[in-house]
């Protein structure tokens, strides 16, 4: 299947550190920096929100980080449900 | 505002709705679609908010001001960078089947029940004050709403703490361990946890707009008072201090860490994971749901300071305000909105803690300790036990500690024991050389570190522990103050223990990897465990081959070309290619090459032996250094696939290596055995007087027969030829025979009649009587061979056929005048037949099989069985005629002393008189006697009882019963009437076939009569008129089907098939009398040829009479014949018997006459 480019850069680890990153400065910086009680309650819940329209795009990309190309049969559905647990029993 | 009753009520019911919505998801495929849906998955996950959030959130934004919100910040930040490792963490429960977060780090770590059993540990400990959170704010919301109701001060209101310990146990076990589930995930119970999820989203939003509408008239009014407040009225809002900051900084990154490795976040979130992909969802929906219980949490908070009673909890405006404006349906569903909060998390935690215990802590000590072993048994108690121990520890905290609290302290208390648990997982996942040393040493060191710094000081607070503790340290030493350890003061206590517990964490995880070494084993596990073994192995598939074929054909043709000829060597190698199945690959995976080798090993032991071969084999380098790290994946595949340890995979080959030796060792003593017993068996059967040989389904003897076969079937050759051919059987008895096993082999009739079927008696060439009984070798299924035993019974059958003739001689002196008669007219049959032989062959037929009935009767069995094999054939010529005559007459010769008759002339005792007649006759005459006289004693002379001319009738009747198996009463009425010898005799003796016939066809055997007497009853009577004689034969068997009779007519070409349907119901009987007509199945040498009753017809039409038949299937049958006493001529039509029930019918035309 085609990846677009932008799912691809989207799915990128690396990405999605730098924007945790970015959002816990975000999420931090109104604390150290803002004087006003409402500035910093209305900045924190706006770039909260803001991160989630990051982690919906994230979610929609495709993955290209190494650990999800390991995830053999990712989209399986769990084939061991109705295996016997391995717990000592 | 509300009575105990009603709210425990209440609280039943929802979890009632719960545990029905479980079932439903558990059990119905619509249900568990839901259960399985992504957005349910991620509803689940939000088992996160707790009644930290319903309530704890408000009291800390009233006091902390933002300080509640890097609680969840934090799993949107960890949903942002560990998406990924979110996923990763799945597939690796997929592979590893894993269950718990301890079962999870313990699978990194070689399987290390050490570090499982740490982990539990920790979070026994560190989790209990999160449940004391929850039962805190239920018995507190609980006692709110009761306050000023009527039942305030009932004991159930007072009690309510132990009532509510019990209920959470108690829907604990009911929800996720009532039983010992064989699988991991818990699909109802998930279902059940977003239903919670949805209620408390709902019942906090309706709070926190109920407050927005009443306390600030819109949210306009909120965003005026926000404005309106002073920076710092609120902590870190608009001034923070550095402490302040802190602490939010470091419960920022608790709650990341928190909201993966928390026992019930892992649980739901890995364990309860149906897809992988699932997460990517919930990487959006979650946060989503957080941000919308969170959105009220300020408001509330505010509205609660403006609004709220004085003394009214932080912790509980939500509750307390709907309550004070008497908002009694909406306090309700806060209420049960908390109490979903509060029953979700304490059920799947004490879910997740009672697994933990009982498998990691428990059972390891069970199975330790001899003296416990009978507790393995119990594991299911044992779980229950758990989950009250751990529900009642949190309450024991709760009454002990938690008053000295705010619900938001505590609930950071276990995310900092979650903390621990984070530098362990994250440099197990991504750092190789972590080993199991470093890591219980990290997770012991931390776990330390957190109680003394975290949990120790609550302690002190609650008074348990002397505080001095905190002031001056453990004995004086200020520098080991659990709040200011090494002297570092200025920091917050939770900044301070966190520090501390993840700096101890770190040095023992990486000091303990470091100095301690990497066992070998745990090292492949680690690699199987870290990378995902199908793109490790992914070159090793069949499409990514990459070990030469060609190479290592090379490395192995010099080993053995040394003993095989070229020719052969590559022969050799050929099949050993074959063997694998890579005969056509260029290219070999290593398990394939591996397999080659051993195979070229097996081969050559077949030539060299074993132990030469295996030496010729070690010369080979198996795998080249460049191979060990394949060879090393193939094994961490095999691992990680068997789910073992590289001990555990050795223990189990050396298992299994002694049980081979040990039935290897059974089975030599099981070939020795059996080799003695075959010596045996072999000279024991070469010694019997009996033969004993295998044939095939083609009659093929097999190799293998015993040495009696040779001299009982007179051949040295016997293997490989035909049976029919060795016995040198005739046409027909051959094809029978052939049919007979064939039937054996296909299997078209059952084994037991097949076999009984089966023809038992020959003779061999040299004239010796066998019996060969076919035997089925043991085994399932159908037979391979069949084994036949063969005896000489010639002596036997010599001595039957005498006792048999004896037999027949003792029936024939009883009943010499009916013999005598049967003589008389099968002599003067038989003299005719010959003459119309080759003209009338049904009426050739006639009379032999008139003489084969007879002769059954007086016993002839010889003469019946030859008679018989002669109407076996297409057509009855002259010279079988004249056999016939012969057999009979040397019958009568042989005994002629015995029998006082001759074949060839009128018997003398026919025409003698008796000593009565002669004194009446000398009288008659003296006295001039009148001419009735003299025809009376005439009469005499010329009249005869019937049952002088049937012979023992009663004795033919009870060999055939007894030879059917049928059980048959048998009447003869009339037998003293006498008839004209000369008139009737020839119809008198085709009755008894007419009795054969009722017997063979008529009457059923006792299992087929159904509710009929099991005695089938026959007679045969003889009745007088005046004019007439009445010849009847009655059964009550299973009558005559007519339209078995219309088919047999058709199929024997008597009547056309359009005729057939012409001809009325009425006379459709009458065909029976027609030649070749039966409705047998299969023809015998008793009947079933349909010669028998078209002789009586024959005889009747002779003689001027009538046949009558009545029939009803099921009922039975009686035929009638009517013979006039007088020819035709002289009788009056009066005197014939009219039955207006009856079909009469006239006898019809036979053909060709």
């Amino acid at each position: 299947m085609q990846r677009h480019p932008l799912s691809t850069i989207l799915g990128r680890p690396a990405l999605h550190l730098l924007l945790a990153l970015a959002f816990a400065v975000a999420f931090i910086w109104p604390i150290l920096a803002m004087t006003r009680p409402g500035q910093t309650f209305h900045f924190l819940y706006g770039s909260w929100m803001i991160s989630l329209l990051a982690l919906f795009a994230i979610s929609r990309a495709t993955p290209t980080d190494a650990a999800e190309t390991l995830n053999h049969g990712e989209n399986q559905p769990d084939a061991s449900s109705d295996d016997v647990t391995r717990e000592s029993l | 505002m509300f009575s105990p009753l009603t709210l425990l009520a209440a609280m039943f019911l929802y979890i009632g709705l719960l545990f029905f919505m479980a079932r439903l998801a558990e059990r119905s495929e619509r249900g568990r679609l839901l259960a399985n849906h992504p957005f349910t998955y991620a509803l689940g996950l939000t088992v996160y908010c707790t009644t930290w959030t319903y309530y704890g959130s408000v009291g800390k934004a009233a006091t902390g001001g933002m300080g509640y919100l890097p609680v969840y910040l934090g799993p949107t930040l960890a949903l942002l960078v560990g998406g990924s490792l979110f996923r990763r963490i799945a597939s690796l429960k997929h592979t590893h089947r894993i269950t718990s977060i301890a079962d999870f780090i313990s699978a990194r770590f070689a399987k290390s029940k050490a570090v499982a059993a740490a982990v539990t540990g920790i979070l026994t400990v560190g989790i209990i004050p999160y449940i004391a959170l929850q039962l805190k704010a239920a018995n507190q919301t609980f006692t709110m709403l009761v306050a000023g109701g009527s039942g305030e001060h009932s004991m159930l209101a007072h009690s309510f703490g132990p009532v509510s310990v019990c209920l959470m146990i108690v829907f604990t076990i009911v929800f996720g361990i009532r039983h010992l589930d064989p699988t991991e995930r818990h699909p109802g119970m998930v279902a059940s946890i977003a239903a919670e999820a949805f209620v408390k989203l709902i019942a906090f939003v309706a709070a926190g707009a109920f407050v927005v509408g009443t306390a600030f008239h819109g949210y306009e009014g909120f965003d005026a008072a926000l404005a309106r407040l002073e920076p710092g009225a609120l902590p870190l809002m608009g001034q923070s201090s550095p402490n302040d900051t802190l602490t939010y900084v470091t419960v920022l990154l608790l709650s990341m860490a928190a909201f993966a490795f928390l026992p019930r976040q892992f649980h739901v979130g890995i364990v309860e994971n149906h897809r992988p992909e699932d997460v990517r969802t919930a990487q959006w929906a979650t946060p989503l749901y957080l941000v919308l219980i969170n959105l009220f949490v300020m408001p509330i908070a505010l509205g609660g300071q403006l609004m709220a009673n004085s003394g009214t909890s932080a912790d509980f405006y939500v509750l307390a305000l709907p309550l004070q404006a008497g908002q009694s349906g909406l306090s309700l569903a806060v209420f049960l909105g908390g109490f979903s909060a509060a029953i979700g998390m304490v059920m799947i935690e004490s879910m997740t803690m009672a697994t933990m215990i009982s498998n990691h802590l428990l059972l390891p000590i069970v199975q330790r300790v001899e003296s416990l072993q009978m507790l393995r048994r119990y594991v299911l108690f044992m779980r229950w036990a758990a989950a009250a121990f751990f529900i009642l520890g949190g309450y024991l905290f709760a009454v002990k500690i938690g008053a000295s609290y705010p619900l938001v302290a505590i609930g950071l208390i276990s995310f900092a024991a979650a903390f621990v648990l984070a530098p362990v997982v994250l440099l197990g996942l991504y750092w190789r050389d972590a080993n199991r040393a470093g890591a219980l040493i990290g997770l012991c060191a931390g776990g330390a570190v957190w109680f003394y710094t975290l949990m120790l000081p609550t302690f002190v607070k609650a008074g348990w522990v002397a505080k001095s503790l905190l002031s001056d340290g453990p004995f004086g030493w200020s520098l080991l103050r659990p709040e200011a350890l090494l002297g570092w003061t200025g920091l917050p206590a939770l900044a301070h223990g966190v520090m501390w517990s993840t700096f101890a964490t770190l040095m023992g995880i990486v000091g303990g990897s470091a100095v301690f070494r990497t066992h070998r084993d745990e090292s492949l596990l680690t690699d199987g465990f870290l990378g995902d073994p199908r793109k490790q192995l992914a070159h090793l598939d069949a499409t990514s081959r990459h070990v030469s074929a060609a190479e290592q054909v090379e490395t192995v043709r010099p080993l053995i070309s040394p003993y095989f000829s070229p020719l052969e060597t590559e022969r050799l190698i050929e099949r050993a290619l074959q063997h694998v199945g890579a005969l056509e690959q260029d290219q070999l995976t290593m398990a394939e090459c591996a397999e080659l080798l051993c195979e070229v090993e097996r081969l050559l032991a077949g030539a060299l032996g074993a132990a030469p071969a295996h030496d010729v084999m070690k010369e080979l380098t198996r795998f080249e250094r460049r191979d060990d790290r394949t060879v090393q994946l193939e094994l961490q595949s095999t691992l990680a696939r068997l789910n073992v340890s590289p001990r555990e995979l050795e223990e189990h080959i050396e298992e299994q290596n002694a049980r081979e030796r040990v039935l290897q060792h059974e089975l030599e003593q099981r070939d020795h055995e059996l080799a003695a017993r075959t010596e045996y068996l072999e000279g024991l059967l070469q010694n019997v007087t009996f033969g004993l040989l295998s044939i095939d389904r083609n009659l093929t003897v097999l190799p293998g027969c015993s040495r009696a076969c040779h001299q009982l079937l007179d051949s040295d050759t016997l293997v490989g030829r035909h049976l029919g051919e060795i016995l040198r059987l005739g046409p027909q008895l051959r094809r029978e025979y052939e049919e007979r096993v064939r039937e054996l082999f296909v299997g078209m009739v059952p084994m037991q009649v097949a076999l009984e079927r089966t023809p038992q008696r020959f003779h061999s060439v040299s004239g010796r009587a066998l019996r060969i009984e076919p035997r089925l070798p043991d085994g399932v299924g159908r037979p391979s061979e069949l084994l036949l035993t063969i005896s000489d019974v010639t002596d036997l059958e010599h001595a039957a056929r005498e006792a048999e003739t004896a037999r027949a001689l003792v029936a024939i002196a009883r009943q010499r005048p009916a013999f005598e008669a049967f003589l008389e007219q099968a002599r003067e049959q038989l003299r005719l037949a010959r003459k119309r032989a080759a003209m009338d062959a049904g009426f050739v037929r006639r009379v032999v099989h008139g003489i084969k009935g007879n002769a059954a009767v007086f016993g002839l069995s010889a003469l019946a069985r030859m008679i018989d094999e002669i109407e076996d054939q297409a057509q009855i010529e002259e010279a079988d005629v004249a056999a016939i005559s012969e057999a009979l007459r040397e019958f009568v010769k042989s005994h002629a002393a015995a029998l006082g008759v001759s074949f060839e002339r009128r018997s003398p005792a026919a025409l003698s008189l008796t000593p009565e007649q002669l004194e009446q006759l000398r009288a008659v005459l003296k006295a001039h006697a009148s001419e009735d006289g003299i025809e009376k004693l005439l009469n005499d002379v010329e009249t005869i009882p019937v049952r002088e001319l049937l012979g023992p009738v009663e004795g033919l009747v009870a060999r055939l019963g007894e030879r059917f198996g049928k059980k048959v009463s048998f009447e003869l009425v009339g037998g003293d009437i006498r008839v004209d010898r000369a008139r009737f005799a020839a119809l008198v003796q085709t009755l008894p076939q007419m009795l054969r016939n009722a017997i063979d066809h008529g009457l059923e055997t006792p299992e087929a009569r159904g509710t009929k007497p099991d005695l089938g009853r026959l007679s045969l009577e003889i009745i007088e008129t005046e004019a007439s004689l009445v010849l009847a034969v009655q059964d009550d068997g299973r009558g005559m089907d007519r339209e078995a009779v219309l088919r047999a007519a058709v199929l024997r070409g008597v009547v056309s098939e359009a005729n057939a349907r012409m001809i009325p119901h009425t006379d459709v009987l009458k065909l029976v009398l027609r030649e070749r007509v039966s409705t047998a199945t299969a023809v015998t040498d008793i009947s079933g040829r349909g010669y028998g009753l078209s002789s009586v017809a024959a005889e009747t039409k002779r003689l001027g009479g009538d046949i009558v038949i009545h029939s009803r299937v099921g009922r039975g049958t009686r035929l009638e014949v009517t013979l006039p006493k007088a020819p035709r001529s002289t009788r009056r039509p009066s005197q014939i018997p009219a039955r207006s029930d009856t079909v009469p019918f006239r006898a019809p035309p036979q053909r060709g006459s």
